[in-house]
This record gives C-alpha cells, structure tokens and sequence, in this order.
C-alpha cells in the first residue's frame, strides 16, 4: 500500500509521470485517416453537406436504427436545432444535473428552461420530478441520458402523452446504448448526439440529431443549413450548422472502430470494478445489465458518511498523482448565473438531489490511452486514500 | 460548356501533404479541440493580421454573429438594424439571439447600410447594428460607427467578403466594437468550417471566449462589469483539424488574392467589350478587394434578365447565383408584417449575379465565359426568346 507519506499531495513522487485525463480521445490508425483526408482533398469537397456528411448520416441512422439521421457541427447546435424544429413554444422541463449545454440549448431556441431535480439513484429526472414543475406553460420535457444510461423512456414517454407535452432526449453520453434492447436514437420526438473528442464517437467536434419523424427530419436537415437547394420544409429560423467533410471523415472511421472502442471502455469498467470493489463509501455507477451500454464514463459516488472523506479532498489528492478527475456536472444549472437570474430554477422544492451528487460524484480517467495497470494504480490510490482518511483528513484540517 | 462545375467559391486549399503534416501532428497530440495549440496559434496571427487586440476563432461565422448580438442585448428582447439588400442569414442570427431583425436601406454604390436610414431606424427597442462590408466596398463604416455611438448602440460589422480591405488606409478588423470572418471553404481562407471574431475590447473578447465554451463554471472572465448572468453559453469552439487548414489557407493569401486579381481582370477585359455587363469591382476609388467573390451587374442594353442569365450559366456548368436575391424583407419566412419600402435596395435587387471566380476556375475559363457571354450579346433576342417560352423570364 501507498503509504500517506508517499502521496504527492504530501510531497511523494506522483503515480503517473503524465497526466491522465477523463476523456475518451479515441482515434483510427492514422494510415486510414491519411487515406480519408487525401480523398477529400482529390475531391476538392470540403463543406456543404458532401459525400461523406451524407454518408455518415445515412451509417448513423442505420447504427442507431432510426429512420433519419442529421449530422451537425457539435451537439450543442443539434439541441438547439432540434428544439426549434420542435415548434413548441413555452416552458421546457430540464434536469438540474446535466451539462450546461441542454439547458442552453432550449434557452437559444426561445424557449423557457425550468430545473428539475432528479432521482438519487438514477441521476436522472423522472416524471416524479417533473410533476410537481407543471404548469399551463409547460410544453416539453428534454430527458438526458446520463452517463449513457436511458432516461426512463418508458415512464417520461407514458407521461408526456397523456399531458400532450413534447418529450426529446440529449442523449450526448448515449451512442451505442439501448433499453429494453433498443438503441437510443429513437426515443421521444428526437435525439441529440455529441460526437465531441472526448466522447466514445470521436469527429473532433460534431454531432448529429436522429428521429423517425420524416416531416420533422426534413425541417431538421433545412435549419442546418442556408441553402436554397437543401431546403426540404418551411422553417422559420435556420443557422449554420454544418458539419465539414473533414468531421464527417473521422466520425465515418470511429464509427467503423466503435465496436472495439467500446469493448475496451467495457473491458477498463471492469478493471475498476474489481479494483474499487468493498472500498467502503466508494461506489461505482453500475450500467445496467442486460442492455448495451459505451461504458465510456466511469464514475463514483463517494459517501463522505462511510469513506470518511470527502470527494473534494480525494480528488486533489488524485490530481496530485496526475489522476485529472472530473466532477460533472457540479455545479448543479441551478447555481449558474443565467439560468438563476431568470427563474429557472425558482419553482419547487429545491435540488437536494442535485446538490448531493454535485458534492459526492466524480469521474475517473479512462480512454484509448489507459491500460489495465493504470487502472489498477488507480484503484490502488483510492484504496489507500479510503483506507489512510482519519489521518489524511485531520491532517489537511477537513478539506483542502 | 463546364462539365466539371465551376463554382462560385473561394475553395483554395494547401498541397495535400502540408495538411496531412499538420494534421499529423494533431493526431499524436492527440489534442483535437478546446482551445488547442492550432487554434491558439491561428487567433494570433489574425489578430496580428487584422491589427486588433483580440481574435476569438469559432465554429463558423453565423455562430460568431449570433453571440455578439446575444451580448449586446443585454436580456433585452429588441430589434437589430441590418440591411436588407445582404446575405440571407442575417436575420436568422438575430431571431436565434432572441431580437427581430430591422431592415434598413442600403447606399446604391457600396450597397452597405446607408447611415442617414439607420439613424431614422434607431429607436428605444434597437439593440446593435449589424453592418455588412461588402466584397467591393466597406461602406461608409465611420458614419456608421457615428451613428452607432450618437445613440450608444453597439455596432458590429460582418466583414466575411472584405476580408483584407482596408477603410480610410486602415485595415478592416477593429472597426465597431467587433468584427466577423469567416474561414469557410468558400471563402478567402479555408478553414472547412469556421468563423473569427476580432476586436479590440477587452472584455467582450474574454466574454466571447467564456460564452463559446458553454460558459463554464470556474472560468468566468471576472473583472469589471457584473454582466455575467447575461451571457447565454454556446459551443463555438473551433476544432484543431480546422485550424490546421485555415492556417495553411492563410500562410498562401497573398497567391490565393493575386490569382483573384488576375482572374478578376480577365473577366473585366471580357467585360469592356460587352455593352450592358460590368464587373462591380469597388466603389468610390477604394483599392481593389480580395476578389474572392466576382459580381457583375446587368444593365441595358444586356438582352438577358439576371434570372434568365442565372439560368442559362447553370445549364452550362456555372452554378451561379442571383446576387443577394431575394430581398431579406421580402422573405416569407420572416413573418406577415407589413412589407417595408426600401427604394434603393429594390433597384438593385434584380441587377446582380455572382460569376464563376475561385480556384476552380482558371483564366482559360474565363476566355470560355466571355465567348459564351458574346454569343449571348450578339443573339440575345433569339434566347431571350426560348428562355422566356420555358418560363425564364
């Protein structure tokens, strides 16, 4: 065991020379991007919806078993795109614990974001959160599938339909997942990827919207764009939300790898399974079983109660060892300046929910680059740092 | 006559083995976004090009304008002043940022915002003026900027198609509070996809940079000011691959403008001997643009419509287009309002169309088009004829 003196936070030698991050940076063997990139260039297409967009969207669709797929510049402006191509008009119901992006979205496309907490369990909202937000000017749910894990489709779909509210997912940590064995993609009225570097599907930047609604994918691939000859309904509003040729090569690649990237993000999950298993208040996010899932975050819940020390104090004795945690999605939307001067978060009963795993969730390094003997020092750390808190804590007075 | 397309767009691009260097080189980084070496190193040498203190390098330039007018609203839900005769997202970028687009009318010979009907539009409810520097002419940017600051309005100038100008000897790029470009492959410099913000405010750079990467907890620019509960966050970020080539694209700028001067003076020697088609090179003595753009205006005695010109080049190979057509307050999408009256601008709206220019289209080309555009003067009667029985009128 790594003895409390040896922690470079104490001033030991770091674990790792360099620093781990928590990002999934997944890249093709560069002889298959070489040969991608000299065939645009041959083509002399490098914008505009070319060959390789409507490619990517066509082996989308199909991966994700949905009728349509639209590929866009990141993921942020599919939300956006697709909350506006939604024709709602009103208040949308937004989890308090996502990334600021979802709600930012639904504020970008005129609509009113109102914060709902979410389910200790899950990290999810549910319609037990959502209900008590109603009001006559509700007119949509957006659902995030955190951690790539589904957002109760099931329950938030009964629950719309019987209140005629619009029901769309950020499914952004979602590519590859399914419920009852079905991918994501085709829940509520659409679907919104990030195909972001540190996402399992790597285009640099990039993402992609997916529905089965033909009429709504027609006004979908017209906001993206412009252009007279890519214009497929009437659409009040459109954007430049193109993605280049260049994205669309390396999303095509990763697409091609993303069975074998996830098999190694299942294989990592494992890894730590075993290695973070019985350390007492360290608990693991379990994908469920049965069901696909990216496995490409791995993520914990630290119980200052049972660990007796808090995530904080764990996280920067990590950082001294260049184990780079993350601690989304703290803090919570309804702490974020925009979103708090404007009232979103002003109606029900606060977010304790929100606020707890704000306090107590991290994410650990994991990615292309991690082998199986990082992973162990990692669990090792914890599990000294777990093991070393009483003296650790009184030592660094509490918090650092 | 083209069975390759000649196109309308910049789409200059590096040798392909100086791209897949650089993109090597992003690859074993493995850094290929958020704020990355390349994109670091692309903002500086633009704002040392552009002679400003800041350059915010973004997704594109649509994105770019739909901040600042996000910031300048300040929650206001308001108005933005913008010509009509212009490129027709303008008012998609106000709608996004939560305002209403204005209309004004524009000056005959720089086709720009004429400041005397933006001084008559300002009201209560205006929220920032959007002005357009066009690819022949920046406009009258200090009457503008005067007119902006008499009514303490901030003003921000879409300079995609005058890239490199200059106005009154000084090179475009801090004029207003900021200025947009654009690094699109159809522009000056390729970027793929991509936009630039340059500016030489302070704070709104800092807010630019916090509000393109979702204005995340932790990074607010802080400092003076306790506007931060106004800025809506957003994924701007341009990505490193783009970087990559928008530098390439701007290490050969000066080839790339001296191959569009030089096609730009084929087509105005093509021109001369043609009654009733010029090229609209500039306006009011100011140098030559970047000519990545080649617009000609019809006049009589040209036989042809513009539509029926725009017509025939693209069954020809040319896929052409109307210029700045239709007019953006004649767009149906943009509401049932009652139809505004902008004289000078519906002058020009039927008069322009965007000829074949870029790198796709070499002199050669240009000798073809002119042989193409004298058969059209000499027989224009006889196909004024046919294009008007298939309905081109």
């Amino acid at each position: 065991m790594k003895h409390r003196q040896a922690l470079a936070y104490f001033g030991g030698a770091p674990a790792f020379a360099q620093p781990l991050h928590v990002a999934q940076l997944n890249l093709p063997e560069w002889e298959r991007i070489e040969s991608r990139f000299r065939d645009i260039f041959r083509r002399h297409f490098f914008a505009n919806n070319g060959p390789l967009v409507q490619a990517l969207d066509v082996a989308f669709a199909d991966y994700a078993g949905v009728e349509h797929a639209v590929s866009v510049t990141n993921g942020t402006l599919g939300l956006m795109i697709l909350a506006r191509a939604l024709e709602i008009s009103g208040e949308v119901i937004v989890p308090a614990f996502t990334f600021p992006a979802t709600a930012q979205a639904v504020a970008w496309a005129g609509l009113t974001p109102v914060l709902a907490d979410v389910l200790p369990a899950s990290h999810m909202i549910a319609p037990k959160t959502v209900a008590p937000l109603l009001t006559r000017q509700t007119v949509g749910i957006i659902g995030v599938h955190v951690w790539g894990r589904p957002c109760d489709p099931d329950g938030l779909q009964a629950f719309a339909a019987e209140r005629n509210l619009t029901l769309f997912y950020d499914a952004c940590h979602a590519i590859g997942c399914t419920h009852r064995g079905r991918r994501i993609g085709g829940f509520g009225s659409g679907e919104v990827f990030s195909y972001h570097a540190t996402q399992v599907l790597n285009a640099a930047e990039g993402g992609c919207i997916t529905t089965n609604d033909p009429r709504l994918a027609d006004r979908l691939r017209t906001m993206r764009n412009f252009s007279p000859g890519q214009t497929f309904a009437s659409v009040p509003t459109r954007i430049n939300g193109k993605m280049s040729e260049a994205q669309a090569a390396l999303a095509l690649l990763s697409l091609e790898d993303l069975p074998d990237n996830i098999a190694a993000n299942c294989a990592r999950h494992d890894w730590y399974a075993a290695g973070l298993a019985e350390i007492p208040g360290v608990d693991l996010v379990r994908y469920p079983d049965g069901e696909d899932s990216n496995f490409q975050y791995v993520v914990i819940e630290i119980d200052a109660d049972r660990s007796g020390i808090d995530r904080d104090i764990v996280f920067d004795l990590l950082a001294a060892e260049n184990v780079l945690c993350r601690r989304h999605f703290a803090p919570g939307l309804h702490q974020l300046p925009y979103f708090a001067a404007r009232g979103a978060a002003a109606r029900g009963n606060g977010y304790p929910v929100t606020d707890r795993l704000c306090a107590t969730v991290m994410q650990l390094p994991t990615g292309g680059t991690l082998a199986r003997s990082d992973v162990e020092r990692i669990c090792h750390l914890i599990r000294c740092i777990v093991g070393d808190a009483e003296t650790i804590v009184a030592r660094i007075g509490g918090r650092p | 006559m083209f069975e390759r397309p000649r196109p309308i767009g910049q789409l200059t691009a590096p040798d392909v083995d100086d791209f897949l260097g650089s993109l090597r080189a992003v690859f074993e980084s493995r850094r290929l976004t958020n704020d990355g070496a390349l994109v670091q190193q692309l903002e500086h040498r633009l704002a040392a090009f552009h002679d400003t203190r800041h350059c915010v390098a973004l997704a594109n330039a649509g994105i770019g304008i739909t901040m600042l007018l996000q910031l300048f609203a300040r929650g206001r839900r308001g108005e933005v002043i913008m010509p009509s005769f212009s490129y027709r997202g303008l008012p998609h970028f106000a709608r996004w940022a939560g305002q209403e687009p204005r209309f004004c009318d524009v000056e005959e010979d720089s086709h720009a915002l004429d400041p005397r009907t933006v001084e008559a539009a300002i009201n209560s409810r205006t929220t920032a003026i959007l002005a357009v520097c066009n690819c022949h002419s920046t406009g009258d940017i200090a009457g503008l900027c005067r007119a902006a600051e008499r009514a303490g309005i901030p003003i921000l100038f879409d300079s995609v198609d005058a890239l490199g100008g200059t106005h009154r000897d000084r090179r475009l790029g801090g004029f207003g509070q900021a200025e947009v470009y654009s690094v699109h492959a159809t522009k000056l410099l390729n970027g793929f996809e991509g936009g630039y913000i340059t500016t030489n405010e302070d704070r709104l750079a800092a807010l630019l940079r916090w509000q393109r990467n979702f204005c995340l907890a932790g990074f607010e620019p802080g400092g003076a000011g306790a506007d931060e509960d106004l800025v809506l966050g957003v994924n701007a970020k341009l990505n490193e691959i783009h970087a990559a080539m928008a530098l390439l694209s701007l290490d050969r700028l000066d080839e790339t403008v001296n191959r569009n001067r030089a096609r730009a003076s084929a087509y105005r020697a093509m021109c001369d001997g043609l009654p009733g088609i010029q090229l609209v090179l500039s306006a009011r003595g100011e140098a030559l643009s970047n000519c990545a753009r080649l617009v000609a205006e019809l006049t009589l005695p040209w036989p042809l419509s513009r539509d029926q010109m725009v017509a025939l080049l693209r069954a020809e190979g040319m896929p052409v287009a109307a210029y700045y057509h239709p007019l953006l307050h004649w767009s149906d999408a943009l509401g049932d309002g009652p139809r505004q009256h902008l004289p000078v601008s519906e002058a020009l709206a039927r008069r322009f169309l965007q000829l074949p220019s870029g790198d796709l289209v070499s002199i050669g080309d240009i000798g073809s088009i002119g042989a193409l555009l004298e058969f059209v003067a000499v027989n224009g009667g006889a196909i004024r004829s046919r294009l008007a029985d298939a309905g081109v009128a």
